[in-house]
């Protein structure tokens, strides 16, 4: 497989005079052609920044100060206006959490579609609008013809998120960012939603960037993940290598805090303790330094690297625990 | 306890519908359930079930439409206000987002002490020390008392809001999506919070939530709602463990597992939730329901209890 997005070094600030402080710190993400990443991480983690850095679509408080992001040749930081505004409508598409802020409420679903549709240039008029339908139909919308008549408002949840992937997917895109898409909808329909993705990955050979706070989500679908916190990522591996083998401490903690069978039915969680740090006031060393059990004294002064520990896990960690030490509650 | 007490909280054929444009929402519809003192009772079901009004019917903040829910063996619905404010201390509310019943302008000690006074339960002179002893039931410092709910973080805030609850030296929580507005590496210690208390004060919990798992740790028994009626009730591990209702089993495959070799089959429950304004005739379920045949469509499928105490109201499966 090739590479098909390849971002290294991207380095976010935030905030206004003073207060700007970085707030994600040399991340470097890559996701092959056809392949899904998941990158997991709680709020403040720095994933759906690094996420929206790649299409430029950074809030007005936030801007990349460094890093490259390299897409077919091209690095994506050093596009302009125009250029990176037709790479959206084409090449790489983002799915959001409220599909509402993407939707025109005032537009017809069809209508929008169709725009989408016209905007890749081969198709126009009748012929856009059929397609439109068509791709309603593709996305598991009933009553498809029907249903491109209707407004955003008119359409459930599940049903809007639907339409955000027919609008992603309208253009074929070789990459599909998607920031907790499923996080507001119910757990049968995040199904229905994962199921629907996977089956258009595999139709168009899409790449997936899938950002969400919920790692067992994950566990089914992402072909490599990575992890982040405090605006790094701390640990990336293939899936079936990080959820049986760990090798950071805040992995193993996230992994072993999720009520499973394997617990004794309830008995207490082994739950992080403490909370996630401020983003914008983090001091010296690993910011998980203070929850962590494994810390020695190193971890408060100095931050470590991301290194590679075996062919394809990487985590950033001075003390690197056996994934045995990291789930000992768990098995 | 004597076999002659009844139990905490008992819930007969509760039913809570309301009237809007274009018709009614029969929110809940003929919901049976109790909770033994002591025990954690979960309710999960999708958004739009009735879970929450159903929450809010039993504590009487939304006035059922028609039921029975006893409490300590006194019957709320259609209680006089008085009284009710006065049972309304034995029975408090945790909410997914404490800041929906914080007020910002009042420091955590204003918010403690309020229902001391209302309640008339503590004496002028020991509040300040009752403010620093629920602050530390809920395992924040006693320094805190003096600070505005905006300088708390999520889970501190909730730590709050279940300390607010505990004021009042409540018997029964309604706990509505308590945990699903954090973060997740916070969702565990609330979780450990809530079983150390109800193992240290006997406090039973009525746990709603969508959160398979999580109801499946600390859940005794469970009920399955599907748009505001019980599809499946039991011991947690029952009815999450061996479900029976084709929902039960449709909602748990599409819980994802933190295990890529326990790969999630694919999407079993195809559509969505219908409207509760106008819910499919006979089984509710059955416009959903893989099993479904002739006599779901007019039938009311009866919540059958068998000998165990476990129910099941289908009638696809004995």
């Amino acid at each position: 497989m090739s590479t098909l997005l390849d971002m290294q070094g991207l380095r976010i600030s935030a905030g206004s005079g003073a207060a700007r402080t970085t707030v994600v710190h040399d991340v470097e993400l890559s996701v092959d052609a056809g392949e899904t990443l998941g990158v997991v991480g709680e709020s403040g983690s720095g994933k759906s920044l690094s996420g929206l850095a790649v299409l430029g679509l950074l809030p007005s408080v936030a801007r990349v100060e460094a890093g490259t992001a390299m897409f077919e040749g091209r690095d994506l930081f050093l596009l302009d206006k125009r250029e990176r505004r037709h790479l959206r409508s084409t090449d790489i598409k983002m799915v959001f959490q409220d599909p509402m802020t993407s939707l025109n409420p005032v537009m017809r679903v069809g209508a929008q579609l169709r725009e989408a549709v016209a905007a890749q240039g081969e198709l126009s008029g009748r012929a856009a609008a059929a397609r439109a339908i068509e791709l309603l139909d593709q996305v598991g919308i009933p009553d498809p013809a029907a249903r491109a008549r209707r407004y955003p408002h008119e359409f459930s949840g599940g049903m809007r998120q639907r339409v955000m992937i027919a609008m992603a997917v309208a253009s074929r895109p070789k990459l599909l960012i998607a920031d907790e898409p499923t996080t507001a909808l119910d757990v049968t329909v995040q199904a229905q939603i994962v199921d629907l993705v996977t089956e258009l990955q595999r139709q168009y050979g899409t790449a997936v960037i899938w950002i969400t706070h919920d790692l067992s989500l994950l566990a089914g679908m992402a072909d490599r993940i990575a992890v982040m916190y405090a605006g790094r990522v701390v640990e990336t591996a293939p899936a079936a290598q990080l959820y049986s083998a760990p090798r950071h401490p805040y992995t193993g903690g996230l992994l072993q805090s999720i009520p499973s069978s394997r617990l004794a039915h309830g008995a207490d969680l082994p739950a992080i303790p403490g909370m996630p740090p401020d983003p914008r006031h983090l001091g010296a060393g690993c910011a998980f330094a203070e929850r962590c059990a494994f810390a020695v004294e190193r971890c408060r002064t100095e931050t470590p690297p991301l290194l590679e520990h075996s062919d394809a896990g990487r985590a950033a960690c001075w003390v690197l625990p056996a994934p045995a030490e990291l789930l000992a509650v768990a098995r | 306890m004597t076999a002659t007490t009844p139990p905490l909280l008992e819930v007969t054929d509760l039913t809570t519908h309301f009237k809007v444009p274009g018709g009614t929402v029969q929110a809940v519809d003929g919901v049976s359930f109790t909770i033994e003192r002591g025990t954690t009772f979960g309710l999960v079901g999708e958004s739009g079930s009735g879970k929450s009004t159903l929450g809010r019917s039993v504590l009487q903040l939304t006035r059922p439409t028609s039921g029975s829910v006893r409490f300590n063996g006194e019957e709320l619905v259609g209680m006089d206000a008085g009284r009710l404010r006065a049972i309304r201390r034995s029975m408090q509310l945790v909410f997914q987002d404490p800041y929906a019943s914080l007020n910002p302008r009042r420091t955590v000690r204003e918010a403690l002490e309020a229902p001391l006074r209302i309640h008339r339960l503590v004496p002028r002179a020991q509040r300040e020390a009752e403010v620093a002893r629920l602050l530390d039931a809920v395992g924040l410092p006693a320094r805190f008392a003096d600070r505005y709910p905006h300088e708390f973080s999520g889970g501190q805030r909730q730590r709050v809001g279940i300390a607010r609850a505990l004021a009042t030296r409540p018997e029964l929580i309604v706990c509505d999506e308590p945990i699903s507005a954090l973060d997740v590496s916070i969702q565990a210690q609330i979780l450990n919070l809530m079983m150390e208390l109800q193992r240290e004060f006997g406090i039973s919990y009525l746990f709603i939530s969508h959160d398979l798992s999580v109801v499946q740790h600390i859940a005794d028994r469970v009920a399955v709602l599907y748009l505001g009626r019980i599809a499946e009730l039991g011991t947690y591990d029952r009815v999450l463990e061996s479900p029976r209702h084709p929902y039960t089993r449709a909602l748990l495959s599409a819980v994802p597992e933190p295990d890529p070799t326990r790969a999630r089959e694919s999407a079993t429950l195809v559509g969505e939730i219908p409207s509760p304004l106008d819910p499919p005739s006979g089984c509710r379920f059955r416009t959903r329901c893989p099993l479904a045949f002739d006599r779901c469509a007019v039938e009311v499928p009866a919540l059958r209890v068998d000998a165990a105490g476990d129910a099941v109201a289908c009638h696809a499966v004995a």
